[in-house]
C-alpha cells in the first residue's frame, strides 16, 4: 500500500464532509423558511403543539439525512479526487502515478502530502440561513393576535347583539315570537357575531339592521294590535265605569235596568264590530266578557259582575301597557306608536260626565249614543283608519223663505262665435233676452227655457248629492236632469 | 500494478537531472538572460522536436543555436532562406562528376541538411518550394532524392527562425509545415540589466565557449530516460481534453475559444504536449509528468497550430490569450466540485 493513500483517504473524506455540509446548510436555508411558513399558519388558524420542536428536530434530521444520502451519490470520481490532491500538493504527477506504479521509492522523498483544505465560499448560504432562521424565530415569536387584527380587523357589535338579544327575549315573552322561532332567531345572531369582520362591516351592519327590522316589524304589528285591543277596552270601560256610575244618580230602578239593557246593545254592538272580539282579548278578559255578554243576552249583569268585568278589563289594560311599555324601552316600536298608548289610557276619558248624561237623557240610551257617537266613535285616530262615527244629520237649516235672486245669464256662445259689439270700460250691459238670442244658437228656442250649461256630478259627488235629495221627510226638489 | 511499466528510480533519473542542470547553466551562462528560454529549447531538444523562433533580429537566435550545438557537440549548419533558394541548396543535389576510372556518374552532394542542427534563418523567406523540401527531413527525418532515400544523421533538429514584423517578400508557412514544429518560442527582447551586462561582458559580440560540454551518451542516456518518464493517465487525459477545447464546437471549450478559434489543434499537438510535458518533468528532476508540466508547455506547443478566425484579427486577439483563457478556464482534475467550492493548499 502506498504511504499517500491515508492521506489521499482523509482528503476525500474532507471532501465529502464538506458537501454534505454544504448542501446541509442551503437546504436547513430552504427549510427553515418552510417551517417559519408553516408554523406562522398554525399560529395564525390555531395553537401551536406542545411538542412542535420534536417534529421539527425530526425534519431536520430528516434533512441531514436525504442530504448525507444524496452527496454519497454524487460523490467525486476517485481518480479526480487524487488528481486534485496531487494538483494541490504539486506532486508531479507522483499521487497520480501512485495508482498505476509503484512509487514507493520516491514517497520518502517526496516527504509527507498536506491535506489539501476545502473551502467553501458559504458567505451568501450563512447569509441565506441566518435570514431564514430570524425569519423562523420571528414566526414562532411574532405577536399573532396583533396580526389577526391587522388581517382580520374586528368589528365592535357587542352593544348591538346584546340589544338584539334582549329584543328576543321580550318578543318570545310576550308571545310575540314562538320558542322555536326565538332560538333560530338567537342562532343567526350568534351566527352574525361569530362572522363579523372589519373588513366588510357592511355585511354585517346589514344582517344586523335586517335582523332589526324584522323585529319591529313584528313589534310593530303586535303594538298596533294592542292598541287596537286597548282601544275597544278603553271603549267597554268608559261605558262599564259610566253605568256602574249611573244608578246613583237614577231616581228608579227601571231606569238602571234599562241603562244596562243599553249597554248589553252596546257591547253586542262593539262585539258585532269587532272591537270585542275574543281573539283580540287576553284569555281572561276572554272569559270575563264571554260570561258578560251571556248576562248582558239575558238581560244584562247585575252590578257584582259589572264590578268583576272592570276589573278584568283593567287588568287587561294594564297588561297591554305593560307590554307597550317593554316594546317601547326596547326601542321596538317608535315613539309615535308608544305615545299613543300613553293617550289610550282610560284617564284620557272621565266617566263621570258620561254618566251625568245618561242621568240628564233618563235612561235614553239611543238619544245619548247619538250625542256621544263622535266622541267615543272619533276617538279613533290616523292608525285606526276612517273610525267608526256614524254620519248623522240632524238640525238641518230650512229652506222656508229662502229666495234666490235671479239674474239673466249671458251668452253661452264659444269665444270664437262671438262677435264684437264694442269695448266698454264698466259692465256691460244687459240687454233683452230675445234680441240677443235671435243671434244665437238657440234661435229657435224658447226663450228662459233652460241653460245649455248643465253642470256636471262627479262620480265621487253623486252618492252624497243623491242621499240629500233623498232624505226622508223633506220633499225633494227637483233634480236636475 | 505489476503489469504496469516500472517507474524510474531515483538512482535512474538523478544522473539525467545533473545532465540536463549542466547544459542549462552552460546556456545560461554563455546567453544571458534567456534562462526560461534556454529551458524551453531545451525542452524541445529532449522532446526530439523541431522548433521555430520567432522574433527581431540582433536577438541572439544564432547565439543560442551555435550555443547548444557546442554544449551537446553536435554537427551545425545555418541556412539562410532566401526567394531564391532552391530545394537542392537545402537538401542536396546529384553533381555530374567523373570518376578516377574517367566514367561520369551523378554523385550526391549532402546539402545543408545533412547535420544534427539546422539553423533555417528567416525561413519564410524561402519559396513554399523550398520550404515543402523540409517537411520529409522534419517529420520523417530522410531525405529522398532521385528515388533514394537517405537517413539524417540522429539527432536532428530543425531550428528555424522568422521576423514577425518585416513580411513584405515572405511565403507565410503552411499548416502543414506549421505543425511539425514542436513549438514556436518568442523571442523577446532582454531587460536593460542583462543588455548592460551584455555589454560590459560581451565586446565584439564573441560567445564565451561553454566550459562542459555534454556527450553523445550523455544525449543518448537523456533520451533512454525520457522514454522511461511517466505519464499518468489523469494528466494524459488532461492533455486530449486541453486539446480538445481547442476546437469550437466542443463542449469545454471556453468562450474565447468558440468566439475567435477556426480550427484547432491537430492530434500532432496533443502527441506533441505529451512529450514536452515528459521532458519538462525530466528537467524538474520529477518521474512522473503533473498538470505543471503540461501547463509549462501548452501554449508554445499549440500557439502556432491555432488558426484564429477574423474575428480574432478585428479584436487582434492571438492564440496566446485564447490559450491563457482556455487553461484558466479548464479544470485540470475535470473534477466537478460546485463553483463556490474549491480546493486550497494546505
Amino acid at each position: 500500500m502506498s504511504t499517500i493513500d491515508p492521506a489521499l483517504e482523509s482528503f476525500v473524506r474532507r471532501v465529502h464532509a464538506m458537501m454534505i455540509y454544504r448542501s446541509v446548510l442551503r437546504w436547513s436555508a430552504l427549510w427553515l423558511m418552510i417551517a417559519g411558513v408553516v408554523v406562522l399558519g398554525i399560529r395564525f388558524t390555531s395553537d401551536l403543539p406542545g411538542d412542535w420542536w420534536k417534529y421539527l428536530l425530526a425534519s431536520w434530521a430528516l434533512l441531514v439525512a436525504i442530504a448525507w444520502y444524496r452527496e454519497s451519490q454524487r460523490r467525486p470520481d476517485p481518480r479526480q479526487l487524487r488528481a486534485a490532491f496531487d494538483r494541490q500538493n504539486h506532486a508531479g504527477g507522483l499521487v497520480m502515478a501512485a495508482a498505476e506504479v509503484d512509487t514507493r521509492s520516491w514517497e520518502a522523498r517526496s516527504g509527507s502530502l498536506a491535506l489539501p483544505s476545502v473551502q467553501w465560499h458559504s458567505g451568501s448560504a450563512w447569509l441565506g440561513t441566518i435570514l431564514a432562521l430570524v425569519f423562523f424565530i420571528t414566526a414562532l415569536l411574532f405577536p399573532v393576535k396583533y396580526a389577526r387584527l391587522i388581517a382580520d380587523p374586528p368589528l365592535e357589535i357587542s352593544q348591538q347583539v346584546q340589544d338584539l338579544h334582549e329584543q328576543i327575549d321580550v318578543l318570545e315573552s310576550e308571545y310575540i315570537l314562538s320558542p322555536q322561532q326565538a332560538e333560530n332567531k338567537r342562532e343567526e345572531l350568534d351566527r352574525i357575531a361569530e362572522q363579523a369582520s372589519g373588513l366588510n362591516p357592511s355585511k354585517t351592519w346589514e344582517a344586523l339592521d335586517q335582523l332589526l327590522q324584522t323585529n319591529e316589524q313584528l313589534a310593530q304589528q303586535e303594538a298596533e294590535d294592542a292598541l287596537s285591543k286597548l282601544n275597544a277596552l278603553n271603549e267597554a270601560s268608559l261605558l262599564g265605569k259610566a253605568l256602574e256610575m249611573l244608578p246613583k244618580g237614577l231616581e228608579n230602578q227601571k231606569a238602571f235596568e234599562e241603562g244596562l239593557k243599553q249597554l248589553g246593545q252596546l257591547m253586542n254592538q262593539l262585539n258585532q264590530d269587532g272591537a270585542l272580539d275574543p281573539k283580540n282579548l287576553p284569555p281572561e278578559l276572554q272569559k270575563a266578557m264571554q260570561q258578560a255578554l251571556k248576562k248582558l243576552g239575558e238581560g244584562g249583569p247585575d252590578a257584582e259582575q259589572l264590578k268583576q268585568m272592570l276589573e278584568a278589563l283593567e287588568n287587561n289594560q294594564d297588561e297591554l301597557l305593560d307590554l307597550a311599555k317593554q316594546l317601547a324601552q326596547k326601542g321596538l316600536i317608535p315613539p309615535n306608536l308608544a305615545d299613543q298608548f300613553q293617550l289610550g289610557e282610560l284617564g284620557g276619558l272621565d266617566p263621570g260626565p258620561l254618566a251625568d248624561l245618561l242621568k240628564q237623557h233618563g235612561g235614553d240610551f239611543q238619544e245619548l249614543l247619538e250625542q256621544l257617537g263622535p266622541e267615543l266613535g272619533g276617538r279613533g285616530d290616523a292608525n285606526r283608519g276612517p273610525g267608526h262615527a256614524p254620519l248623522l244629520y240632524g238640525n238641518e237649516s230650512s229652506e222656508e223663505g229662502a229666495e234666490f235672486q235671479e239674474q239673466k245669464l249671458g251668452l253661452s256662445v264659444p269665444l270664437e262665435q262671438a262677435k264684437l259689439a264694442g269695448v266698454t270700460i264698466t259692465a256691460p250691459e244687459v240687454t233683452g233676452g230675445e234680441a240677443i238670442l235671435g243671434q244665437g244658437a238657440l234661435n229657435t228656442a224658447q226663450a228662459g227655457g233652460g241653460n245649455a250649461l248643465v253642470a256636471p256630478v262627479l262620480p265621487r259627488h253623486r252618492t252624497a248629492v243623491k242621499r240629500f235629495f233623498t232624505r226622508p221627510g223633506v220633499n225633494p226638489p227637483a233634480t236636475p236632469e | 500494478m505489476s503489469d504496469s511499466p516500472a517507474l524510474l528510480k531515483p538512482a535512474e533519473l538523478d544522473p539525467a537531472t545533473s545532465i540536463t542542470r549542466q547544459i542549462c547553466e552552460q546556456m545560461d551562462r554563455c546567453l544571458l538572460g534567456r534562462e526560461s528560454l534556454h529551458r524551453l529549447v531545451l525542452t524541445g531538444l529532449l522532446s526530439r522536436g523541431h522548433i521555430l523562433l520567432e522574433g527581431l533580429p540582433g536577438l541572439g537566435k544564432t547565439a543560442l543555436v551555435r550555443t547548444i550545438g557546442n554544449i551537446l557537440q553536435l554537427d551545425f549548419n545555418r541556412v539562410q532562406f532566401t526567394p531564391d533558394l532552391m530545394p537542392g541548396d537545402v537538401l542536396g543535389s546529384h553533381i555530374l562528376q567523373q570518376t578516377e576510372s574517367s566514367q561520369r556518374e551523378m554523385i550526391f552532394e549532402p546539402g545543408p541538411v545533412f547535420t544534427n542542427i539546422l539553423l533555417a534563418d528567416e525561413i519564410n523567406r524561402a519559396s513554399p518550394k523550398t520550404q515543402s523540401a523540409m517537411l520529409e527531413t522534419m517529420q520523417e527525418r530522410s531525405v529522398t532524392l532521385r528515388g533514394q532515400t537517405r537517413e539524417l544523421p540522429q539527432p536532428f533538429f530543425v531550428i528555424a527562425s522568422q521576423n514577425p514584423i518585416e513580411m513584405e517578400g515572405t511565403y507565410p508557412l503552411p499548416e502543414a509545415q506549421l505543425d511539425r514544429f514542436l513549438f514556436r518560442v518568442m523571442f523577446d527582447a532582454v531587460d536593460a540589466d542583462v543588455l548592460q551586462r551584455i555589454i560590459t561582458e560581451r565586446r565584439q559580440g564573441d560567445l564565451p565557449s561553454p566550459n562542459w560540454q555534454a556527450s553523445a551518451d550523455d544525449l543518448n542516456y537523456l533520451f533512454t530516460v525520457m522514454e522511461r518518464i511517466y505519464l499518468p493517465k489523469p494528466v494524459a487525459g488532461y492533455i486530449a481534453r486541453l486539446v480538445a477545447a481547442t476546437h469550437p464546437d466542443h463542449a469545454e471549450a471556453p468562450e474565447s475559444v468558440k468566439q475567435y478559434v477556426q480550427y484547432g489543434t491537430s492530434p500532432r499537438a496533443a502527441i506533441a504536449m505529451g512529450e514536452a510535458a515528459r521532458a519538462n518533468a525530466l528537467l524538474d528532476g520529477r518521474p512522473t509528468v503533473g498538470f505543471e508540466d503540461v501547463a509549462a508547455v501548452a501554449k508554445p506547443v499549440m500557439n502556432h497550430r491555432l488558426i484564429l478566425n477574423y474575428q480574432a484579427r478585428f479584436d487582434r486577439v492571438d492564440a496566446s490569450r485564447v490559450l491563457t483563457d482556455l487553461l484558466e478556464e479548464l479544470d485540470e482534475t475535470g473534477l466537478d466540485l460546485p463553483s463556490d467550492v474549491s480546493l486550497q493548499k494546505a
